[in-house]
C-alpha cells in the first residue's frame, strides 16, 4: 500500500445513503468518527505513524515509511495512545490510564514496507517517558493511594516477565503521585502528591538529583484545583521548576517555581490578554520551546526562540488562511508532521521538510466531508453592556432560503471555563448545511480570557451572561447579515439553560428555542448531580452559580421551570436518560411547569444517553433539532 | 448546609438471610404495604419513593420501623409506596442479592447522613426522594437521595391513578424542594384560568 494513509478508508456514498434527512452534506458523515487521528514522526524522520479508523470502525496504527510511502498497520481497541520510544519501535497504550496495558512494537524497514512485531508487556503501570532519544530506555511508573515509583529500563526488559522491577528502581516517594518530572538525565526530580480529594489538595516533592532525599517543596490546599500550579516540566536552570500558573496575574502564565524558596518566580511567558492553555517541548533537550494559547477561537504559538518561531511562520505561509498545529518533529527539527484545519475543514496531516519547505499530504482527518460545501466562521468583536470586549463566532450558511438567512444562536454549556472555538464543530456544520447562520458567543466566565473575565461569569446565570449574548445577537441583526424575523435558539447543558431563560428575557426576539441537557431548577442541582456528592463540588458549583442558601431566591428567579409561565415559544425539551450530571428531573421539573400553563414544547427522551451524547445519538438529536427548526423557522 | 456526602459503608456483613440482621434503631411503627385503592389509618402517612439500582436488590429497610421493604429482584428504577407510622426515620440498611456470589445475600448498613433522613406526615403523600444505589469497589456500596419529584408525580398518576387526587402530597425528604410548591400553585392558578 502506498501513497496517503486514507486512500482505503473512505465511504463516502455509503454515508451519504444513510442520511434520512434531506441534507446536502449528510449529518451522519459530519458525526463520523474522524479516520485519522493522531500523526507522528520518528526522531529520525524515517517513518510516520498515525491512528486511523476504517469505515467498517476498526481502529488501527499505521506505520508508513516515509522515503517509499508503503504502509503497514496493526489493528488496537478503540481507546489508544502511542508514542516512538526510538527510531523503531513505538509503545502502544490500549485504554485509559490507571486500567491500561501496553504493547510495544518493533518496525523494521524492508523492500516490501515497513514489517511490524508486536510484544505485550505483562507488567502493571504506567509509561513516565518513552526517552526517544535514549537507547532503548524508558521511564516506567507504578503506584496506588500509598505510594509511587519511577523505573528506568530496557524495552527488552519490561517485555520478559523475570525482571524484577525493583531493580530498576529509580525514584519512590510515599502517597498518591498524580505527575512525575524528570530531568534532560531522565532523572526523576519530582513528583506532586495528591493529599487530599475534598477539598483538592496537594504536595511538592524534589529532590536536586538522583542521590538526594526527597523533600516538600510547595504545598496547595485550594478551594479548588485550578489553585494548584501545573507541573510542565524543569526549568531552564536544571534546578528549578516550570509551571503553568495564575496566581496573583491577570491570565495563565509560563512560569518558573524556585524550589529552594517554595513560591512561584520569573514569568517565561506571558499573554497580558489570554491564558496560557499548552507547552511545547524539544525532544532533543527537554527544553519548552513553545507555548499555547487561544485567540479569536483558534490555537496560537508563541515560540521562546526566533528560529522556532520563524519556523511557524514559514509554516503559516505555507497554508493561509488556516491554522497549522506541530504534531511532532524529529531531533533535529528538519521534518516535522503537522495538522492543518479551520472550522469548515477538521484538517490535513502533512510531512514536512522545514529546510526545502516542501510538504507531502499524509491525509485529510475526514476524508469524506468537502469543506466548501460547509460554513466559514468569522469572528466578530462585540462590545458588551458594560463595555467588556466579547468574542462572538458567526456562520454564514453556503445556501439558504430567502434574502437572508435565518439564525441559531448557540450558546456554548460550562458557563464557567468553558469556550466555544473556531474549529470544525459537526453541530454548528449540521446546522449551516440546513441553510442556518449559527451565532456562538464566548461569553463572560468563558475559559482562556484571564482570570477577571473567567470570574465575570460567576453568578451571572440568567444575567450577565445572557446580556452579552443578546449583544452579539444585536450586533448581527444591526449588520443586516441574518433575517431578525427568524431566529431561535439552542444550546446543550449551560446553553440549554441559557435557550430556555432566553426566550423569557426577550420573547419577541426568539420563535422557538431548543434546550438539551438543561438545568431548569438551579436549587435541584445541588442535591441531584454527580458534582453535588462531594462538599468540594458543591462549594464549587455554589461559586459558580450563587449559594443555595443565601442566594436561595436569586436562584429560583432564574430558574427557567419556575418562569414557566413566561415562555410563550415552542419548545424543544431533550434530555438523556443517563445523565448523572443535570438529572433526568430538570426537564421532567420543566414539562411538569409547562404542562400546568398549557405551554407549547416537544418532548425527545434521548434512551441511554448522559450528559454528553455519543456520536449516534447526536445524530438522532440532530434530526429531531432540524425537523423543529424547519417546522418553526419556515417563511 | 447538610453534609451531603455519598455514605459508604466499610463494614460488610455477610449473610444468608437478611432477615437475621438487626435494625438496631428505635422502632415506632410498621412498614406496611399500600395498594392501589388501599385507605390510610388513622396514625398513617404514605412514604412514596423510588430506588435506582444497576444491582439486583432484595429489600431497604428503615431505621426506626418495624419491618422491611421488599424490592425487585432486578437493576432499574422502580417506584414504591408504603404506608406507616407519622414520625422521622432514616435509611438504615440495603440487602442486595446479586454482588458476591457465592455469599447469596449482601447486607449493608448506612451510618448516620442527613442525606438519608426524611419524616411522615400523617395523611399525607410524603415523597422522599429516590434511593439512588451505586457500587464502590467489591465489598463497598454507596446511596444517596435524589430529589426526583416530578417523575414521581407522573409515575404516581400512572400507577395509581387516584392517590393524588385523594391525599395532599408534600416533600419530606433532604432536599431544598420548591418545585412541588410552585408546581401545586401553578396548577391551582391555570385551573382558575383556564387555557387560552
Amino acid at each position: 500500500m502506498t501513497g496517503r494513509f486514507l486512500a482505503f478508508a473512505v465511504a463516502v456514498a455509503s454515508l451519504a445513503a444513510n442520511a434520512s434527512h434531506a441534507l446536502s452534506v449528510a449529518l451522519e458523515s459530519l458525526f463520523a468518527e474522524p479516520a485519522l487521528q493522531r500523526v507522528t514522526v520518528n526522531p529520525s524522520g524515517t517513518l510516520v505513524a498515525a491512528h486511523a479508523v476504517a469505515h467498517s470502525g476498526s481502529h488501527s496504527l499505521l506505520v508508513q515509511v516515509v522515503s517509499s510511502g508503503k504502509v503497514s498497520s496493526y489493528r488496537t481497541p478503540f481507546d489508544i495512545d502511542y508514542w516512538w520510544e526510538d527510531d523503531d519501535t513505538l509503545i502502544v497504550r490500549e485504554g485509559r490510564v490507571l486500567s491500561s496495558s501496553y504493547v510495544f512494537i518493533d518496525v523494521k524497514i524492508t523492500d516490501s514496507g515497513p514489517t511490524l512485531e508486536a510484544h505485550k508487556t505483562w507488567f502493571g503501570g504506567e509509561l513516565v517517558d518513552p526517552l526517544p532519544l535514549s537507547s532503548n530506555d524508558l521511564l516506567w511508573s507504578t503506584g496506588n493511594e500509598n505510594y509511587g515509583a519511577v523505573y528506568r529500563l530496557s524495552v527488552s526488559a519490561i517485555l520478559d516477565p523475570k525482571t524484577r522491577l525493583d531493580d530498576f528502581r529509580v525514584a519512590r516517594v510515599s502517597g498518591r503521585v498524580v505527575s512525575w518530572i524528570s530531568d534532560a538525565s531522565a532523572v526523576p526530580r519530582a513528583a506532586l502528591v495528591q493529599t487530599g480529594d475534598d477539598p483538592i489538595a496537594a504536595e511538592l516533592l524534589y529532590r536536586p538529583d538522583a542521590r538526594a532525599n526527597w523533600s516538600t517543596a510547595g504545598s496547595w490546599s485550594g478551594k479548588t484545583i485550578e489553585k494548584i500550579p501545573i507541573l510542565v516540566g524543569m526549568a531552564a536552570n536544571g534546578r528549578d521548576l516550570l509551571v503553568v500558573s495564575g496566581e496573583g496575574r491577570e491570565t495563565a502564565a509560563l512560569r518558573n517555581y524556585l524550589v529552594d524558596e517554595q513560591r512561584l518566580g520569573e514569568v517565561v511567558y506571558a499573554n497580558p490578554l489570554f491564558d496560557i492553555v499548552d507547552v511545547v517541548f524539544d525532544v532533543a533537550s527537554s527544553q519548552a520551546i513553545a507555548v499555547v494559547y487561544e485567540e479569536g477561537g483558534i490555537r496560537r504559538y508563541h515560540y521562546l526562540d526566533e528560529t522556532d518561531a520563524a519556523q511557524q511562520a514559514a509554516l503559516d505561509r505555507l497554508f493561509p488562511d488556516k491554522s497549522a498545529h506541530l504534531t511532532s518533529f524529529t531531533r533535529d527539527r528538519r521534518y516535522l508532521t503537522a495538522l492543518v484545519n479551520d472550522a469548515r475543514d477538521p484538517g490535513h496531516y502533512y510531512f514536512v521538510d522545514r529546510d526545502r519547505l516542501r510538504t507531502k499530504d499524509l491525509g485529510a482527518v475526514m476524508p469524506w466531508l468537502e469543506p466548501s460545501r460547509l460554513a466559514p466562521v468569522k469572528l466578530l468583536q462585540v462590545k458588551a453592556k458594560d463595555g467588556r470586549a466579547i468574542d462572538a463566532f458567526l456562520a454564514l450558511p453556503v445556501s439558504f432560503t430567502g434574502s437572508r438567512p435565518p439564525l441559531i444562536v448557540m450558546p456554548h454549556g460550562g458557563p464557567v471555563g468553558v469556550a466555544d472555538t473556531r474549529e470544525f464543530d459537526p453541530v454548528l456544520q449540521s446546522l449551516a448545511v440546513d441553510g442556518y447562520a449559527v451565532l456562538q458567543v464566548n461569553y463572560r466566565g468563558s475559559g482562556g480570557k484571564g482570570a477577571d473575565f473567567l470570574d465575570a461569569g460567576r453568578g451571572a446565570w440568567g444575567g450577565g451572561i445572557e446580556d452579552d449574548i443578546e449583544a452579539a445577537l444585536d450586533h448581527v441583526v444591526a449588520a443586516k447579515q441574518v433575517d431578525p424575523e427568524r431566529v431561535c435558539i439552542f444550546g446543550a447543558s449551560y446553553g440549554g439553560y441559557s435557550a430556555l431563560i432566553s426566550i423569557t428575557r426577550r420573547p419577541q426576539r426568539y420563535r422557538c428555542a431548543v434546550a438539551v441537557a438543561a438545568p431548569t431548577d438551579l436549587l435541584l442541582s445541588f442535591d441531584s448531580s454527580d458534582f453535588a456528592a462531594t462538599e468540594d463540588g458543591r462549594r464549587e458549583f455554589a461559586e459558580i452559580v450563587g449559594d443555595p442558601d443565601r442566594d436561595r431566591d436569586h436562584l429560583i428567579a432564574v430558574s427557567p421551570a419556575y418562569r414557566a409561565q413566561e415562555m410563550d415559544v415552542p419548545i424543544l425539551l431533550v434530555h438523556g436518560d443517563r445523565d448523572r450530571r443535570v438529572d433526568l428531573e430538570h426537564a421532567y421539573r420543566m414539562r411538569a411547569m409547562l404542562d400546568a400553563y398549557h405551554k407549547p414544547y416537544e418532548w425527545m427522551l434521548l434512551e441511554n444517553a448522559e450528559h454528553s451524547p455519543n456520536p449516534e445519538q447526536l445524530v438522532r438529536l440532530m434530526h429531531r433539532v432540524l425537523e423543529f427548526l424547519s417546522h418553526h423557522l419556515s417563511r | 448546609m447538610r453534609p451531603r456526602s455519598p455514605t459508604r459503608i466499610p463494614r460488610l456483613v455477610r449473610s444468608l438471610a437478611a432477615l437475621v440482621a438487626a435494625v438496631g434503631a428505635i422502632a415506632c411503627g410498621s412498614v406496611r404495604a399500600f395498594r392501589p385503592g388501599d385507605e390510610l389509618l388513622g396514625s398513617e402517612g404514605l412514604l412514596v419513593f423510588q430506588v435506582r439500582s444497576e444491582s439486583q436488590l432484595e429489600s431497604i429497610r428503615i431505621g426506626g420501623a418495624y419491618g422491611r421493604i421488599p424490592l425487585a429482584r432486578r437493576a432499574g428504577t422502580e417506584l414504591h409506596v408504603v404506608a406507616l407510622a407519622a414520625g422521622s426515620y432514616r435509611w438504615s440498611e440495603l440487602v442486595l442479592t446479586d454482588y458476591v456470589p457465592p455469599y447469596g445475600f449482601l447486607t449493608f448498613r448506612f451510618s448516620d447522613d442527613a442525606n438519608l433522613e426524611f419524616h411522615v406526615e400523617r395523611g399525607r403523600i410524603n415523597y422522599v426522594g429516590m434511593i439512588d444505589v451505586y457500587r464502590g469497589d467489591v465489598f463497598h456500596v454507596g446511596i444517596r437521595a435524589i430529589d426526583r419529584t416530578a417523575i414521581a408525580l407522573g409515575d404516581l398518576r400512572t400507577q395509581f391513578p387516584d392517590l393524588v387526587d385523594r391525599y395532599p402530597i408534600v416533600y419530606s425528604g433532604p432536599a431544598r424542594n420548591v418545585f412541588l410548591e410552585h408546581y401545586l400553585a401553578a396548577k391551582r392558578s391555570a385551573e382558575a384560568e383556564p387555557p387560552r
